[in-house]
Formats: C-alpha cells, sequence, structure tokens
C-alpha cells in the first residue's frame, strides 16, 4: 500500500511541476506566474520528500495502477487537460489553468487525506501526508483567491 | 580630541539608554537571521524570498506566496521590527552582563522564542507559517539559534559608547 500511495505521490508532483512550468511560461499575469513558479518549487520539493522516503523504505515508484473505472476516468481528463493548456497562452489560459488547479487539488487532498485515513498511526508515509497536505490547502486556496480576483 | 565622541553621536547615547542598544542588537540579530534563512530557502529550493513571504503571511493570508516587492517589503519590516522589539525585551531581562552570559542567555532566550513561535504564535496567526516552517523543523529551530546567539551583542553595543568615549578623551 505504502509503495501505491507514494507512486501516486510522485505522478501527481510531476503532474503538478509541468503544469506549473506551463503557467510560468503561458500565462501573462506576473501573479499566475508566481503561482505557477510556486507549484513548481512546493511539488519539487513535495516530490523530494517523496523520493527518499521511498527510498528509506526501499520502495521503487512506479507508474500506479488505477483500480478503479472513475481514478481512470480523471487521470484521462487530468491528461487532457494538461494538453489544451499546452495550446493556450495568456487570459485564455489562466481562465482553464486556474479552475483546473482548484479541482485538481481538491481532488489530490481527497485522495491523500482517503490515504491517511487508511494507514497506521505510526506510518512514515502517513506522517508525510500529513506535512504535504496543508500545502496542497495552501496552492489550492492559492488558486480560488486568484480566480476570484478575476485572473 | 573631544570629537571623537561627536563622531559617534548615536552610540554615545546608546549609554544612557540601555534599552536602545538591545533594540540595536535585535535588529542586527534580525538581519543575520533573515539573511541565512532566505540563503537557506534558496538552497532547499523554496526560493529565497520565502522567508519574507512566510512573515508577511501573517497579514495577507497565503495570498502572500503570489504577491510583489510590495509583499516582500512588508515582510521584511515585520521581522526587523519583532526582531528589535525581542531584542529590547532581552535587554530588560539580562541588563548589562558579560559577553559569554549574554551569549549564553541569547541562546535560551531564542529556544523560548522558538518554543513560542511554534506552539502558540503561528499556528494561531500565521498557519501559512506553521505548515511549512514544519517541513524544515531542523533549520527552523537553527534560525532562531542564530538571533537569540547574536544577542551577545547587546552588552557589547551597551559598552562600546563607554570605551569610545573615554579611550580618546582621557576622561575620568
Amino acid at each position: 500500500m505504502d509503495q501505491q500511495i507514494l507512486s501516486k505521490m510522485h505522478q501527481l508532483n510531476q503532474m503538478e511541476i509541468n503544469v506549473g512550468k506551463l503557467a510560468e511560461q503561458k500565462s501573462d499575469d506576473p501573479e499566475v506566474k508566481r503561482y505557477g513558479h510556486r507549484l513548481v518549487r512546493d511539488h519539487q520539493m513535495g516530490d523530494r520528500k517523496v523520493t527518499m522516503l521511498a527510498k528509506q523504505l526501499n520502495l521503487s515508484l512506479m507508474t500506479p495502477q488505477l483500480q478503479m473505472p472513475e481514478e481512470q476516468q480523471k487521470m484521462q481528463m487530468q491528461m487532457q487537460m494538461v494538453d489544451k493548456l499546452k495550446t493556450l497562452s495568456g487570459k485564455d489560459f489562466d481562465n482553464s489553468f486556474l479552475p483546473a488547479m482548484v479541482q485538481g487539488h481538491a481532488e489530490a487532498i481527497s485522495m491523500l487525506k482517503d490515504a491517511e485515513g487508511k494507514l497506521p498511526e505510526q506510518s512514515p508515509v502517513r506522517m508525510l501526508i500529513s506535512k504535504l497536505l496543508p500545502i496542497l490547502q495552501q496552492d489550492q486556496q492559492l488558486a480560488e483567491d486568484l480566480q476570484k480576483q478575476g485572473k | 580630541m573631544g570629537t571623537y565622541t561627536h563622531a559617534h553621536p548615536g552610540l554615545a547615547g546608546i549609554r544612557h539608554r540601555p534599552y536602545a542598544a538591545g533594540a540595536l542588537a535585535g535588529l542586527i540579530a534580525g538581519i543575520v537571521m533573515i539573511v541565512i534563512s532566505m540563503i537557506v530557502a534558496a538552497g532547499t529550493g523554496a526560493g529565497a524570498t520565502m522567508p519574507l513571504r512566510l512573515i508577511a503571511a501573517a497579514l495577507f493570508g497565503v495570498d502572500a506566496l503570489v504577491g510583489g516587492m510590495g509583499i516582500l517589503l512588508v515582510g521584511l519590516i515585520m521581522h526587523l521590527a519583532f526582531s528589535a522589539v525581542a531584542g529590547v525585551v532581552f535587554a530588560g531581562i539580562v541588563g548589562n552582563v558579560r559577553t559569554g552570559v549574554a551569549f549564553g542567555a541569547g541562546i535560551v532566550y531564542g529556544i523560548i522564542i522558538w518554543a513560542v513561535n511554534t506552539l502558540g504564535i503561528l499556528p494561531a496567526t500565521d498557519p501559512t507559517m506553521s505548515a511549512r516552517s514544519a517541513l524544515m523543523p531542523g533549520w527552523w529551530f537553527v534560525f532562531h539559534l542564530i538571533y537569540g546567539g547574536m544577542l551577545f551583542l547587546v552588552p557589547v553595543l551597551h559598552r562600546a559608547p563607554t570605551v569610545l568615549h573615554r579611550a580618546p578623551t582621557g576622561e575620568r
């Protein structure tokens, strides 16, 4: 179970790093660019902690197996969203990027909370999730705030 | 030769106002602390401006993480103001002790500030900083030790004007 969760976290981090880099390049708004930069840095830091823990636990990170049809569907939608964002720029980019970040982070938070609840209290993976969850919540809040400000 | 004293009117004033030495020492300690924390933040990938943003987050919430230069300036001013006030409080507690004693007391004071910040003030007033400092607990502790240790400057600055005043003029 640890391997599956860490692999999901790793995949999520990689996706957010890529999307954050897109925002730095494609948005015209300085705050949205800075948000993209923040995403890159937060998820690079998160990913370092995930890969370090995987190494400590002697686990290899793999492509997570998506058993539920909803999980597969979500993953497919996320890939489509990234492909769509690659084609946009300026305000059009922001209009798709920010709602996607609000929703994407909500799903990631829900997935991690679910995993946290299933893990034993002393599990190092659970402890890592507890530390990273507030960061994800801050990134979600930021996307919401930027959206409200009409970015 | 009395001009030596006149060349340092600000320092000469500190002799009569021990709390001014505390404020100045606190300010210097705060500058050292923030510079080191910015270097560490840059080195760990969080970004050099992160410490200033996290301080400003006490006023602006999570939005401080993407704010412009104004946010950084507010963060810097807040940090220096807290640093100076904490220096004044320290000067009031320890008074004019030996430098080594001030250093030891400063370390203890830094640990107390760290504990009060981590367990009480930050979770209530700046959850953004609270969550992110938890990701680097070792460094977070060290930054407070650096601030506290630098307060050895309180007695040094308190005595400095007396030395400057006496030696060249031969007064008293």
